[in-house]
């Protein structure tokens, strides 16, 4: 599937009609997460016939585009029922496949280095401090092959467009910088990448 | 849901444990044919808890599936087997039901697919626009 296809199959997806503050529930862009899951498959080979979960997927928009690529299961995993209703949707509208499972990430279990990738946008952690790491901590002991997260930074790589959906926002758009990271297990030799110049 | 979810979870509530396998709690099982692919299920073997697939295929109502992990050999000769691990993997669905950690007892609720709610009249508007451009294909709106 070429990217743009990809980009436009995203862009019909729905989003949060009434995102939840405290969840700090922004959407994924179909550009930025397009562009993810793209450079995972192409340059990483960590899509296609893998085993993939997107934590705290929302609108499933990380998931659908991993399923899109070709990945043999997708799991997506949110605490919000609401939201999980509009990824189900959107998986159905897309005739895809994904397990949701509605739960908070830290009481849910995983038997080992089970699931090949990671993909996530995680809650940035302004709202409710160091819950963004709460999601990296247990996606690094899943992933067998990588993890992919965007975190927030004073460093302007990816541009993350936040349309008006909070009233605090005065603004009518913000733009949040933020990086992609690719995080791979520890083996011999190996260390984990910053993928910044790669997008 | 698939069992390979399933067999990848566990609760991880406070106090629990062993949180593994969830208990399987059936409402309605569906089967959703998938196009077998032989190199996926021969690397997804060595992780899969084998008990644990063949005891919750049971509770799905699939009875086919040995209750001792053959060997990784056999996997590479034996298509017949690899076909059954197959379809307790990937095709049975529980599609309605909980799963339920199996000593609280919490559940952990499942999303089907094909639920659709309305909350709000915008949401409404986003469906049927949604029906619309479904129907007309590749025109565009």
């Amino acid at each position: 599937m070429k990217l743009k296809q990809l980009e436009s199959l995203l862009g019909d997806l729905q989003q949060f009609s009434n995102p939840k503050v405290e969840l700090e529930q922004y959407p994924t862009g179909p550009h930025i997460a397009s562009r993810l899951l793209y450079t995972a498959e192409n340059s990483f080979d960590d899509i296609s016939n893998k085993v993939v979960a997107d934590f705290g997927c929302g609108c499933g928009t990380l998931g659908a585009a991993a399923a899109l690529l070709g990945a043999e299961q997708v799991i997506g995993i949110d605490i919000d029922s609401q939201s999980l209703e509009i990824a189900s949707m959107n998986a159905k509208d897309l005739e895809l496949d994904i397990d949701f499972v509605q739960c908070d990430i830290s009481s849910l279990g995983w038997r080992g280095q089970i699931v090949d990738t990671v993909v996530m946008n995680p809650p940035f952690g302004t709202r409710k401090k160091g819950v963004d790491m709460d999601f990296l901590f247990v996606a690094l002991k899943v992933a067998s092959r990588a993890v992919y997260s965007l975190h927030k930074t004073s460093t302007r790589d990816l541009r993350f467009g936040v349309p008006q959906l909070y009233k605090f926002h005065k603004k009518k758009e913000v733009d949040i910088a933020v990086d992609l990271w690719r995080f791979v297990p520890r083996r011999s030799g190996e260390r984990t990448i910053n993928l910044r110049s790669a997008v | 849901m698939r069992l390979l979810t399933h067999n990848m979870l566990s609760s991880n509530i406070k106090g629990v444990t062993n949180g593994f396998p969830l208990r399987i709690q059936v409402e309605k099982v569906v089967e959703k044919e998938v196009e077998i692919n032989h190199d996926f299920l021969r690397n997804i073997f060595p992780k899969i808890d084998w008990k644990a697939l063949s005891d919750a295929s049971r509770i799905m109502g699939y009875n086919e599936l040995p209750e001792v992990p053959p060997e990784p050999s056999v996997l590479e000769s034996d298509i017949e087997i690899l076909r059954k691990f197959h379809h307790a993997l990937l095709e049975l669905h529980l599609e309605e039901g909980a799963l339920l950690c199996p000593e609280t007892g919490r559940s952990f609720r499942l999303i089907r697919v094909f639920r659709i709610c309305f909350y709000s009249r915008m949401r409404f508007e986003k469906m049927v626009w949604c029906l619309i451009r479904l129907r007309f294909g590749d025109y565009e709106f």
